[in-house]
């Protein structure tokens, strides 16, 4: 029975686009906290160096600073996501390990006198030789960046006999992939305001993508209770994983405040943001791959090394993750895995969109490419021959269970006009690739769950406030769990009050990240409207006289289906609730019980679920100066259930500009530890004039677990561009390049090579 | 030392003390509590603080305050009237070209300054005008749609 | 940015007197796109700021006998969408059009940008072949300067601390002249030039026999190179496809160009060659009445 939504699958308009579009929402920057103070932070000029001495004390005479901290305060605070791999003192103490690492915080009554007061803090270094390649790292007597060594952790993973089936393989692959640092380029640069108030209450508004988690991770640090930690997640400019986790800047605020007993503010500039910010760790990938000649995949055996930085982060997870992403596209029976988390002194990564995906899927779709065409089989031919299907399990357990991805392959080979297009002379080409990632987020992170809670009140006049721990980056999670809300219980979207980001005021949830938003907290979402649901119908069950299973909940009423006559407002049943002194409320709690590890009885782990997409793109590149022009571009995404179309098409397009930067032109540039371009012009970030014309096609293949059958969308839109952008180049003038960015230089020297 | 600055903001009159090394992005922000126009990057980089002055679309953070001297500036506070959204607001709403919204005052205004000079533009006017103005999450198509939208809703009239 | 005392002459001799009483502690404030960002990132920090945008006559744009003349205060947007500008010279209306963004051309001036001198200037070349002159006004009086005589390396230029440029002057180019701009970028819009090429010949309309020609490189040097070697091939002999691509191999070949993280010096060579030749037959199209 199909059935017609009230609410969901409609393109509503984003629920707080009226602030935004008016300038009312406030951004960190924006808020005013009564006695604050702006602070600023001293930065190592070094990328490796031991710390003699800090002198502050003619900063702290300084008219108007009213603070300063060193790593005096804070020592021995270790920092990191992991909390058993923290490496990252918040101030140095003796030592800084890359160019930017934080030395001292000064608080004053103007960000001028701050960093005013920078300059008269006198910092005694004796400089020592840096390491800023993970191989030269890796060397034996190379400088050794932590104690330890320069290995956060190497990795090894078997599944299958991946030796036997290379010997069964009638052709095996083998090639070397590079990508690079990319930023997240948040329009608004990170930063936080915090207070510890005379009470003891610590109040941290801050950008974060993870209250809840966020304030642990506080709390934890601080050893403070928990309910003396209040975080409050504000309107953010932007998030895309940069916002995945404690960043210096809190704590060093904190000791201020302690120090001050004021609100501390500070926020990056622009600058500080593309020399310190998190960026998408660049990882060196040895990939090869055992085939059958008739397509057949046999094998895949992954070799990675993965640029940590100075110091730990996401990476570790990160390439963790790879790993498990090995064993995903192209239902692959054989997998072997090792790497290799190498400090560098550079700053170091952290969590962003895809989370090591795009890094292993522009490998594995460059190379499957280059796979069909030595076999002479058609590219598209034999991703189909090897796509994934619902119900697979993986070779490391996991199961698919909703999957679009044929689907997204074939949609697309059209749309491109790929039969008349691919493998034509002159200087244009068609490329594709494709996309497994999580679209539930996964038990890996914060303890074993992977969990949302939400509460919902319903007022006596029928409108709902509705809580959840989620965090709204810009993606639009508070705008779906509103449409889900209000589909449910027969309301609009304008009766729901969407309450997010303040830890004090909603229940717990993991947050926004592995693109779990609609899956988790939709689900939890939909499970406490049900409870409201029941309540409701149960009343209007009796005022109707009607059986229950007979009554559906839409356009604010309760009427019997089939006789839309027969209703009740529910606006009547919430009064008649309220007046008895009764409650209408709501818990929904969705803890995905999908272990990472598979389940040795049912063989079930992973994720969730899985999120599917393919993207095809057509180039044409100018020989003599080796320029591409994005002529077409078609993405398909297998996003389960559609929540919201207009808001699903922004996420797909957003993220494919990000890929193309991605593909194309973006990319950190380092010269001994030195950013050499630090700013969005030398960054090569793409602008409006740069956008390709974008077609967005959205496979539903219907989830069972989802809410509605709704699955994740937030990261995969990224994923598969660079791969999809290689292949296009290479069907358009013949070169094949093997490492990111893709530029115009890169492809000329190719074509001069090959000439 | 602090120099007189006389300007009319969003159709009002205002006399402020300012000293000269302040930007006009500061002082809308701070002085005015004008917090809508944003400090994006400070480098005329990102558009994020475009604001109209004298009709013309302006990067504030490389303006001086004192430079915005018996000027009239528009920022995004000043569109709606009333209660009444801009047709712009009421596009970027509609047609989802808003997502974390950073940008958005700045894309607004930026927009609102080409359809005041040029209300028919073609899609290329469009991007010529929006060529300065950085967005990370939306791709720039819903925002091209949106304007867009506006552009052809005066060309019926 | 630090502090800075703010002065507003109201005549051009009275800001040189001020530049002259301040010298090196004082800069000239026109738009202030390149100056304010320069401050605020604590590369210069000027004690005076001479704001010369009071002295309204340098607000202007002149048709003379035989040449166009723009104040230093107009903005490049006024330049942009000038129909003068159009109409005489419609290739400095194309590439003003790619400076910057709208915003920056609201404010910013042509003036402001030859003196800010940045290496990937795009009026920079292009105002050279059209044998533009700067009218430079100091405490002992005016001097006209040839655009090609100003710059003298990265960000520096020939003007001293208390002159202020008035105007610019580009002569009326002569029948069967065709000039063109061409700037190589990553990014279709809002970049700077990899390497800007500016092209310009002078046929003899009756035999296609070139006059004389002007092959100016922008973004390749610390200043604009102009590659007397190439226009030399082109001197006196009936353009061709051949003779484009000598000359054009010749100006790659008298670049030595820069290397940063736009570009390496190979590719702005290899790009040097690629976009002379290109800027060669669109100029021979524009010549002939293209």
């Amino acid at each position: 029975m199909v059935e017609e939504y009230s609410v969901i699958g409609k393109s509503q308009p984003r629920i707080d686009a009226m602030e935004k579009a008016t300038g009312t929402a406030k951004y960190l920057g924006d808020l005013k906290i009564p006695g604050m103070l702006f602070g600023k932070i001293l930065r190592s000029p070094y990328a490796h160096a031991k710390i003699l001495k800090v002198d502050t004390s003619r900063a702290e005479r300084l008219r108007g600073v009213r603070g300063v901290v060193t790593g005096r305060d804070t020592k021995g605070m270790r920092l990191c996501v992991i909390p058993h791999l923290a490496n990252k003192p918040p101030l140095a103490e003796d030592r800084v390990r890359f160019i930017g690492d934080e030395i001292a915080g000064v608080a004053a009554d103007s960000e001028e006198i701050a960093e005013e007061a920078l300059d008269l803090i006198e910092v005694e270094y004796e400089e020592l030789p840096g390491v800023f390649d993970s191989f030269e790292a890796l060397k034996p007597g190379a400088v050794k960046i932590h104690e330890e060594g320069n290995v956060a952790i190497h990795i090894s993973r078997n599944y299958g006999d991946v030796e036997k089936a290379f010997r069964e393989s009638d052709h095996i692959f083998e090639d070397r992939f590079e990508t690079q640092a990319q930023l997240h380029c948040c329009l608004e640069p990170h930063g936080s305001i915090v207070h510890l108030d005379q009470s003891g209450n610590l109040t941290v508004w801050i950008t974060t993508q993870i209250p809840h988690p966020y304030r642990k991770m506080v709390a934890d640090v601080l050893g403070m209770p928990l309910n003396k930690v209040r975080v409050i997640k504000v309107y953010m400019g932007g998030g895309f994983g940069g916002r995945f986790e404690m960043d210096p800047i809190e704590i060093i605020s904190y000791f201020l405040s302690k120090k001050t007993g004021r609100p501390i503010r500070i926020i990056n500039t622009q600058d500080e943001q593309f020399t310190t910010g998190r960026t998408r760790y660049p990882m060196v990938i040895d990939i090869k791959t055992g085939v059958k000649k008739d397509g057949t995949i046999l094998a895949r055996d992954v070799k990675v090394v993965t640029d940590n930085g100075a110091y730990n982060s996401h990476g570790i997870t990160i390439t963790m993750g790879v790993g498990t992403k090995c064993t995903y596209l192209w239902s692959v029976p054989n997998m072997r895995y090792q790497a290799d988390v190498v400090f560098t002194n550079k700053v170091y990564g952290g969590a962003f969109r895809g989370y090591g995906n795009p890094q292993i899927t522009f490998a594995i779709e460059s190379q499957m490419d280059m796979i069909a065409e030595k076999l002479g089989m058609d590219a598209k031919d034999l991703c189909l021959k090897n796509a994934n299907y619902e119900g697979q399990s993986t070779c490391m357990g996991h199961k698919v269970t909703s999957c679009g991805l044929k689907d997204c392959i074939e949609k697309v080979v059209e749309a491109i006009g790929w039969k008349e297009k691919r493998r034509k002379p002159e200087n244009r080409g068609v490329g594709i690739a494709s996309v497994m990632h999580t679209g539930g987020g996964v038990r890996l992170l914060f303890g074993d769950c992977n969990l949302s809670d939400v509460f919902i009140k319903m007022n006596n006049d029928g409108t709902i406030d509705l809580a959840s721990g989620m965090a709204e980056l810009g993606q639009g999670s508070d705008t779906a769990l509103a449409q889900i809300a209000a589909e449910e219980l027969g309301l609009r979207v304008e009766d729901v009050n969407v309450i997010t980001g303040d830890t004090s005021t909603t229940p717990q949830c993991l947050g926004a990240w592995g693109s779990r938003e609609i899956f988790i907290a939709g689900n939890a979402t939909k499970m406490a409207a049900e409870e409201i649901k029941r309540k409701l119908i149960e009343e209007a069950s009796k005022i109707l006289e009607a059986r229950v299973d007979d009554l559906v909940a839409r356009d604010r009423k309760i009427y019997v289906r089939g006789n839309p006559e027969k209703s009740v407002p529910i606006t009547q049943i919430a009064t008649i609730w309220y007046n008895r002194g009764n409650i209408l409320a709501g818990r929904g709690c969705y803890d995905d019980p999908t272990t990472y590890i598979p389940d040795s009885k049912t063989g079930y782990g992973g994720v969730p679920t899985y999120a599917f997409g393919t993207h095809a793109v057509e180039v044409e590149v100018d020989r003599n100066t080796g320029r591409v022009k994005v002529l077409n571009f078609i993405a398909a995404h297998d996003l389960g259930k559609v929540i919201n179309p207009m808001l699903a098409e922004g996420q797909i397009e957003g993220s494919a500009l990000q890929g193309l930067g991605y593909a194309l032109s973006e990319g950190l540039i380092w010269e001994e530890g030195i950013v050499l371009n630090p700013n969005f012009q030398d960054y090569r970030i793409f602008y409006i004039n740069d956008v390709p014309p974008m077609k967005s096609i959205m496979v539903e293949s219907v989830d069972p677990d989802g809410p509605y059958g709704a699955k994740g969308l937030g990261e995969p839109g990224l994923v598969p561009t660079a791969g999809a952008i290689a292949n296009a180049i290479y069907d358009a003038v013949g070169v094949r390049i093997k490492s990111l960015p893709i530029t115009s230089e890169k492809i000329l020297r190719a074509i001069k090579e090959k000439e | 030392m602090k120099r007189e600055l006389e300007l009319k903001v969003n159709g009002e009159d205002y006399t402020l003390e300012v000293e000269p090394h302040r930007t006009l992005l500061e002082v809308v922000r701070n002085d005015l509590g004008l917090t809508g126009t944003k400090l994006g990057c400070g480098g005329g980089e990102c558009g994020a603080c475009t604001v109209i002055l004298d009709g013309k679309a302006v990067k504030s953070c490389l303006m001086l305050a004192l430079d915005a001297k018996g000027k009239e500036l528009w920022t995004i506070e000043g569109l709606a009237k009333g209660g009444d959204l801009h047709p712009l607001q009421r596009a970027f709403v509609q047609q989802g070209a808003i997502q974390c919204g950073f940008c958005t005052p700045g894309m607004i205004m930026a927009s609102k300054a080409l359809l005041d000079e040029n209300p028919r533009p073609t899609e290329q006017d469009i991007k010529d005008a929006l060529a300065g103005n950085l967005c990370r999450c939306t791709g720039y198509v819903k925002i091209l749609d949106a304007v867009s939208t506006v552009a052809s809703e005066e060309r019926k009239r | 940015m630090r502090r800075f005392e703010l002065l507003e002459p109201n005549s051009v001799e009275e800001a040189c007197r001020l530049l002259s009483k301040h010298g090196q502690g004082a800069r000239v404030l026109a738009g202030g796109t390149a100056l304010v960002k320069l401050m605020k990132k604590r590369l210069i920090h000027p004690s005076y700021l001479v704001n010369i945008k009071g002295i309204k006559e340098l607000h202007f744009i002149r048709e003379d006998k035989d040449a166009l003349k723009i104040g230093a205060l107009t903005p490049l947007r006024e330049i942009e969408t000038s129909p003068f500008v159009r109409d005489r010279f419609r290739v400095v209306t194309e590439m003003v059009h790619t400076i910057g963004s709208v915003q920056i051309r609201n404010v910013g001036t042509l003036t402001g940008n030859l003196c800010f001198a940045d290496p990937a200037s795009d009026p920079a070349p292009l105002l050279i072949a059209l044998e533009a002159q700067l009218k430079i006004v100091g405490p002992g009086g005016a001097r006209v300067l040839s655009l090609e005589n100003f710059f003298t390396d990265f960000y520096e230029t020939t003007l001293s601390a208390d002159e202020i440029v008035e105007e610019i002057q580009i002569p009326f180019l002569p029948k069967g002249s065709g000039v063109t701009y061409l700037k190589h970028t990553m990014r279709v819009a809002f970049d700077l030039a990899i390497v800007g090429v500016a092209v310009r010949l002078d046929l003899n309309l009756k035999d296609g026999v070139c006059k004389d020609s002007r092959i100016v490189l922008g973004g390749v040097a610390s200043t604009p190179v102009h590659t007397k070697k190439a226009e030399g091939i082109l001197k006196g002999k009936v353009i061709d496809d051949s003779r484009i691509a000598e000359a054009a191999r010749a100006a790659s070949l008298e670049v030595d160009p820069i290397h940063d993280v736009r570009a390496s010096s190979e590719y702005r060579r290899e790009m040097t060659e690629v976009f002379v030749e290109r800027g060669l037959k669109q100029a021979l199209e524009r010549a002939k009445g293209g």
